[in-house]
């Protein structure tokens, strides 16, 4: 990247979020559209927000049917930081927890039949950094930007 | 709402996902009814386009295997076809690949399956 693209990059202000969603579907793609559109800002490459954007949506989705049990009155606390070095997640439900451990690979021949519980490992697949809180309704994700090297 | 186009094609039903974005649990749902009800008077073969589709959730993954297991019972192939290099890779990843016949595009779905006879 040349240096003036470098720099113009830098100055380019970091986006927060710090929002809490209901269960609604039109906050929720609100947002993950605006994720898309911060991340394509600091020049993300398209593959990246595909990633990025896989992980959101698979994570709310755990914490709206899973965490919240789809409760209208029960909220999705989510936090969001794009810069041009990494983008970071944070979601909290208003649920009991879970133990991620405890979800059965979905890939083992047993399952692969079974409709649902992909979306762990998708977000962990998608991401650099997947952390659950030991209560479990907290998680937290990181993808760092790679460098052009590190594509090849 | 996940908008879908039905069609008759050489003896299959071929049904085309006119939506990119496969992501709302809801729409899913209805999406997964509609073309269960779709399957429900197969042709020879069932296939579903997804070229125009640019975005597909772990909730589209469910769907599709519940609607095999539907098509299965009319003891008809399901084949998917027009995925983009992304969505392949949740198929491959997921190890789903091993369960469903990808194809290309509709063509080639619907020229394979001679060899599925």
């Amino acid at each position: 990247m040349s240096q003036p693209a470098q720099n113009k990059l830098e100055s380019a202000s970091v986006w927060r979020c710090d929002v809490s969603v209901s269960n609604q579907t039109d906050a929720r793609e609100r947002l993950a559209e605006r994720l898309a559109e911060q991340m394509l800002l600091l020049e993300w490459a398209e593959k990246d927000v595909f990633d990025v954007q896989i992980a959101f949506e698979e994570a709310l989705t755990n914490a709206v049917v899973h965490g919240n049990h789809s409760d209208p009155l029960k909220l999705v606390h989510v936090q969001c930081l794009v810069t041009a070095a990494e983008v970071c997640l944070s979601m909290r439900d208003e649920g009991t927890g879970f133990n991620p451990e405890d979800v059965p690979d979905p890939r083992h021949p047993d399952n692969l039949h079974t409709p649902s519980g992909r979306g762990i490992m998708l977000i962990r697949h998608f991401m650099d950094k997947v952390e659950f809180t030991p209560s479990g309704n907290v998680v937290t994700m990181t993808k760092y930007r790679k460098t052009q090297s590190q594509r090849l | 709402m996940i908008r879908i186009e039905v069609k008759q094609i050489s003896g299959c039903t071929v049904v085309r996902c006119l939506t990119s974005k496969l992501n709302d649990e809801y729409a899913i749902q209805e999406w997964g009814d509609e073309l269960t009800q779709a399957a429900e008077s197969v042709g020879k073969a069932f296939v579903v386009d997804f070229s125009q589709v640019m975005f597909m959730s772990s909730s589209a993954l469910r769907a599709l295997i519940t609607l095999q297991k539907t098509v299965a019972l009319q003891n008809v192939p399901l084949l998917l076809c027009g995925l983009n290099d992304s969505i392949l890779e949740i198929f491959k990843i997921t190890n789903l690949d091993s369960i469903f016949k990808i194809r290309k595009g509709t063509e080639e779905a619907i020229r394979s399956l001679q060899y599925l006879e």
